[in-house]
């Protein structure tokens, strides 16, 4: 193999990609969308709900309006006095949303609390009506059975439950258990979806050269198996490059954006605390109180403030992303070549997915004992599977995520990995040698089979 | 130079060429001729290492094919084709630095080239945006922008439109002219019958006639008759002892067998029509490879 003409292929493959407008919008756009959308899900956790609708509330039993009142005052309005038939006059004129009727019988556990509305509200407004009704109703009776304070007490009682991780190293520290297996899963998706892509993108250059008769001056220049190695690695060049630069682009993003969560959860949160120093404005903000976006905005980008959320976000470990572009690099480069054998055993991109299914399958497959292995990572299954090469690039990084895995693990699958790469890759060569030349017949795993022994 | 030596090459229980031998000359233009399917691809494709021989050799300028000698080679294949989303310029690059010239290199001839053929400001357009004739010259160029010794066409004039094809031929002449080898098949040899200095004709796999081409048609002697004429030319259908290669309804080109003679046809052709024109000549090439692929298969004259 003349690396010189391996180089050659790997600038034209890598070159024409990144250069494409393409590239960059979908290299841009990708972050982008992506914090929109956790941005979108914050936005739709945190906006006020179910405030808009306001309810006249008839009480009949005369005792407990006042306090349901109080669980809401912009929702229910005192409706004492007023007859059902008036309530029902506003509501129709549309004065107020709804008209809720609480019957004597109520604080006897027997009748039921009505909603007289026009149906407009929806589920949340049932539920937190509901929910008003039946703790304030609760509260009144309890008091009527004179249950003391403590008992009560005991009743709203919450038990706290944390867990400690002891590495090996002894050390404890705090376990994100939790965290960790979204994290790994996502990792292992991530790599899910790059093998399936940019598998594809190999494939459709393969099946290109091949449909547009490009191959056979190549080929009166290069060796196809120079060729072969230089488009796996320009290609991967570009992957490394996009996921270098959404890594990037992920990491700006969040911490611009962090300060302005933290702010708006805070505004949700809403306690009184005096602020004494700037720094204290984002803290603070974390804490839960309330300031003005331009002082949280102004503490943000002052380096030295220190910008939180209100909830805690373990840092994620930097071996744990080097593991990631490791299981990426190494998966891809493995499944990259099988994809480049079935391309150039085909004329059109259509007509290579009978011989793609096989290839799929294993990278399905993987993703698919992911869902066991996120919730079990240390089973004997979890670590046998990790270890088969075909599933190593997806698995076995889900499993350093969540677990500690023994070295010697990690150790035989990047051995066998590797080893795997070269065989498929001789085998792919081979294949793909004699495919590329090939036009016209339709070809089967027979065809296949022949090829692996045939000499070009 | 390129010398083909005894070479064997099959695809499973199909022996695509057997035994083929022939050289190709510098400042000399070689034909490989033969019906599709002869063979004449897949010794091509030996020739320029992209298919390996079962057994023989092919030597260019004395070195066995390999990764060395297809730097010396300009390949046009029968099958071409360009990335279509990647330009002109730097599509020509690609393959000028496939063949081993440096980048300053590649850029200074691939200027040179597209002057010459009134390409130049193509050089910044995706090949996709080109009408045909012009991804044609393209081609041409990358075929031989590094300036090889030897040049190869595989079925140059197919598809060609009549200015490209009058340009093709103008490179051709002008590469044999510098004194490099050029070697290109066809299977329309009527088309190619002015260009080649030598040739080989190929029928299922095997070389069956090789070497000079004024040689060749000497040695079959003038066995030929051109005859054009007016009138009803169903005569010609009833003639005897002779075989028709190309025929019109003004024109007839009449290959003289055993037991038929000139005088006998153009006694007949008076007899029926108005002749215009009669011509004892030397057989074409078609007639040269009908005869000889008859004479090889030991079916005689009579087919």
């Amino acid at each position: 193999m003349n690396l010189n003409k391996v180089g050659i292929v790997l600038e034209r493959e890598f070159f024409f990609r990144v250069k494409k407008k393409m590239f960059w919008i979908s290299t841009l756009l990708v972050p982008f969308g992506f914090a929109l959308l956790i941005g979108g899900a914050v936005a739709i956790q945190l906006w006020p709900q179910g405030n808009e609708e306001v309810l006249g509330v008839i009480d009949e039993t005369g005792i407990i309006s006042e306090s349901l009142v109080a669980e809401d005052e912009a929702r229910y309005r005192n409706y004492q006095g007023k007859t059902i038939e008036e309530g029902k006059q506003d509501v129709q004129s549309g004065t107020i949303d709804g008209l809720l009727v609480l019957p004597p019988s109520i604080l006897e556990g027997e009748g039921n609390a009505e909603l007289i509305y026009k149906g407009s509200g929806g589920l949340s407004l049932l539920e937190s009506v509901r929910g008003d009704v039946r703790s304030v109703v609760r509260e009144q009776r309890l008091a009527q059975a004179e249950i003391t304070s403590e008992v009560r007490d005991l009743f709203e009682s919450q038990v706290g439950f944390s867990s400690t991780k002891l590495t090996e190293e002894g050390v404890t520290e705090e376990d994100n258990t939790a965290f960790f297996s979204l994290i790994g899963f996502i990792l292992g998706l991530i790599i899910f979806v790059g093998l399936t892509s940019y598998g594809t993108i190999i494939l459709k250059g393969v099946v290109e050269e091949k449909t547009n008769r490009i191959i056979e001056i190549i080929a009166s220049s290069i060796k196809p198996i120079e060729l072969l190695v230089g488009k796996i690695l320009g290609i991967s060049a570009v992957a490394i490059v996009q996921f270098g630069l959404w890594a990037i682009l992920f990491t700006g993003i969040s911490a611009a954006t962090t300060p302005i969560v933290a702010f708006v959860m805070a505004q949700q949160e809403g306690t009184t605390e005096q602020m004494t120093s700037r720094e204290d404005v984002v803290a603070s903000a974390a804490n839960g109180e309330e300031v003005e976006l331009s002082q949280a905005m102004e503490a943000a980008s002052n380096p030295t403030a220190t910008a939180e959320l209100p909830f805690d976000i373990p840092e994620i470990p930097v071996s744990l992303i080097l593991y990631f572009f490791l299981f990426f690099i190494l998966g891809y480069l493995l499944y990259s070549s099988l994809f480049a054998a079935i391309g150039s055993t085909t004329d059109a991109t259509s007509d290579s997915q009978q011989l793609m299914m096989p290839v799929f399958i294993p990278i399905f497959l993987a993703y698919m004992f992911n869902v066991q292995i996120m919730q079990n990572p240390s089973t004997t299954f979890a670590a046998v599977v990790s270890m088969i090469p075909l599933f190593t690039p997806i698995n076995m990084i889900t499993r350093v995520a969540i677990s500690e895995v023994p070295f010697w693990q990690i150790g035989v699958s990047v051995v066998l990995l590797l080893g795997s790469i070269y065989g498929v890759l001789l085998m792919s060569a081979r294949i793909y040698r004699i495919g590329i030349l090939q036009s016209g017949s339709k070809v089967g795993f027979k065809d296949l089979a022949k090829w692996l022994r045939q000499s070009n | 130079m390129i010398d083909v030596s005894h070479l064997w090459k099959s695809f499973g229980k199909k022996d695509a060429v057997q035994d083929a031998s022939f050289k190709a000359e510098p400042g000399r233009i070689f034909g490989l001729l033969g019906p599709n399917g002869a063979g004449k691809t897949t010794t091509i494709r030996m020739i320029n290492d992209i298919l390996t021989p079962d057994r023989g050799y092919v030597h260019i300028n004395n070195v066995v094919a390999g990764p060395q000698t297809q730097k010396w080679i300009g390949y046009m294949p029968e099958e071409r084709g360009l990335y279509q989303k990647m330009k002109v310029g730097e599509q020509l690059l690609y393959f000028a630095k496939l063949k081993g010239l440096s980048t300053s290199e590649g850029k200074k001839v691939i200027l040179h080239w597209l002057e010459r053929f009134e390409a130049s400001d193509w050089i910044k357009q995706e090949v996709g945006e080109l009408s045909k004739g012009m991804s044609q010259k393209i081609q041409f160029i990358a075929t031989i922008l590094h300036d090889p010794e030897i040049a190869i066409f595989d079925e140059p004039f197919s598809g060609l439109d009549p200015i490209n094809s009058e340009l093709l031929k103008t490179v051709i002449l002008e590469l044999k002219a510098q004194g490099k080898t050029i070697l290109f098949s066809t299977h329309r040899m009527e088309q190619v019958e002015q260009m080649c200095d030598d040739i080989a004709l190929f029928n299922e796999g095997q070389v069956v006639l090789t070497g000079n081409l004024a040689e060749i048609k000497s040695s079959f002697g003038e066995n030929t008759v051109l005859l054009e004429y007016e009138g009803d030319g169903t005569f010609i259908d009833a003639l005897e002892n002779v075989r028709i290669n190309n025929r019109s309804n003004r024109f007839a080109e009449i290959r003289l067998l055993e037991g038929q003679t000139a005088p006998a046809i153009l006694k007949k052709a008076i007899e029926h029509v108005e002749v215009k024109k009669f011509e004892q000549v030397e057989p074409s090439l078609t007639e040269i490879f009908i005869s000889t692929v008859n004479t090889t298969k030991g079916m005689g004259s009579a087919a």
